[in-house]
């Protein structure tokens, strides 16, 4: 390179380094400005929040009345053979966090034996949440879906309702017909506030825990019906029970029904 | 239905009554004979015993009996007293008689139910002073239709069943109690897990 040469290199790298300087002297207020328009954004962000206030739903959500309707007058329903059945609601609570309901409904009475000494069984065949067929996931517990009348499934409220239910008192969870069997928990090691001694004798219920969530219009208990299927089906074999029961029925003693 | 057909020239028949009081049974037939059917051997009170009229429907119906015992002896008494004579079950049946050897042919029952409450009337008049006992049965028919209500669902139906579980204890409760799903129940109030 030639003197001439390295003058020019010279005199363009001057020209670069002040370049450097300037583009860094104005991208420095740019920034600032950058930091003041954020700055004012910012606040702007928040004025808007509490205008319309999206973020404040949450907070402020009033939740949902709800009214129990139970009633302490009501009999408890007998099934024989195969019935659908609402049931009577017997308990409810809600957790102090306001997040989850417990419901038990009490379907029927567990029955007795039939004439041979055969004792009956009380099966539940299926559960309708909301006139939709209730497929459970693998705990046997927790709803997966519901299917309507016309075979199109709706998940929904996956994983947000649990339905446990029980056959002849709080110590023998059931599951569905066809469906995973759930795990061996009694009723009250399930209801919160339930001890040992709410045994639910001679009953057929179901505990129902709701999660609250009205992003999917979960935000109470529709109606539910459990389709119970009873062993005792042939006429005599209820009749009798009918007759002997001293719960439910008419109370004769045994001895006094001739079943020859 | 027993087949009478061979006792043409004749055939008597005699009523049986039994009360099964614990403890203190009362047997008695209008015969005059005492006799022994099955395990019972029935006192032969004749017209001491008197009952009231039977009906024969060919649909079952219910109604009620008096059965009126006169010339009682003490044990009858105590039976009388005894405090299990309510509701106690009772058989009023027909025998019929052989004529000729004195022999019960067949039995047919005639009405059964329970006795719903007792009467005791004292006569002074000597020395026709006597002492009778009746007693008033309701018929077995009577109570499919006094059927028990079954179980409510309130404590006090639970724990009459079963006296140890509280399953029912918070119907009373909850029964129109509100519920503010959605929110932290800072105020739990009845039927809530307060």
């Amino acid at each position: 390179m030639t003197e001439e040469e390295l003058a020019l290199q010279a005199e363009y790298n001057m020209g670069l380094k002040e370049t450097i300087i300037l583009e860094t002297h104005l991208a420095g207020v740019r920034g600032v400005a950058q930091i003041k328009n954020n700055q004012t954004n910012v606040v702007s962000t928040g004025v808007s929040q509490n205008t319309v206030a999206p973020s404040t739903v949450s907070k402020t959500d009033q939740g949902i009345r709800i009214q129990a309707t139970a009633d302490t007058n009501t009999s408890v329903p007998v099934v024989y053979g195969e019935a659908f059945t609402q049931g009577k609601l017997t308990d409810v609570e809600m957790t102090t966090d306001g997040t989850t309901m417990w419901y038990c409904l009490t379907l029927s009475e567990f029955t007795g034996s039939a004439i041979d000494g055969t004792p009956s069984t009380i099966d539940f065949e299926n559960i309708y949440w909301n006139n939709g067929r209730v497929t459970f996931a693998s705990d046997g517990f927790t709803i997966e879906k519901t299917t309507d009348s016309n075979g199109t499934d709706d998940r929904t409220i996956e994983g947000l309702v649990e339905i446990h239910c029980y056959s002849n008192g709080s110590s023998n969870p059931v599951g569905i017909t066809g469906q995973a069997a759930p795990a061996n928990t009694p009723a009250y090691s399930r209801m919160p506030s339930w001890t040992s001694t709410d045994a639910m004798s001679e009953l057929v219920f179901i505990l129902v825990k709701v999660l609250y969530n009205p992003a999917r219009n979960l935000k109470g208990l529709p109606p539910i019906t459990a389709q119970l299927k009873n062993s005792l089906t042939l006429p005599g074999d209820v009749l009798y029970d009918y007759l002997t029961n001293t719960r439910y029925g008419a109370g004769i003693p045994a001895g006094e029904v001739n079943v020859s | 239905m027993t087949d009478l057909s061979g006792y043409r020239n004749g055939v008597g028949t005699e009523l049986f009554f039994k009360a099964e009081i614990p403890g203190h049974p009362l047997l008695f037939s209008d015969g005059d004979i005492v006799r022994t059917i099955g395990s019972d051997t029935y006192t032969n009170r004749g017209s001491l015993l008197s009952i009231g009229q039977t009906e024969s429907n060919i649909s079952v119906q219910p109604y009620d009996l008096t059965v009126t015992i006169d010339g009682i002896d003490a044990a009858n008494v105590a039976a009388a007293t005894s405090q299990d004579v309510k509701y106690s079950p009772v058989t009023l049946f027909r025998a019929w008689i052989n004529p000729n050897t004195d022999a019960v042919i067949a039995t047919e029952t005639r009405y059964k139910g329970f006795i719903s409450s007792i009467t005791f009337e004292e006569s002074w008049n000597a020395p026709e002073s006597g002492f009778s006992i009746s007693l008033r049965c309701i018929s077995a028919v009577n109570s499919l239709t006094n059927h028990v209500s079954g179980r409510r669902t309130n404590n006090s139906d639970m724990t009459r069943f079963f006296s140890t579980d509280t399953s029912f204890k918070r119907v009373a409760k909850i029964t129109n109690s509100n519920f503010q799903f959605g929110v932290p129940n800072t105020a739990p109030a009845a039927g809530t897990n307060s």
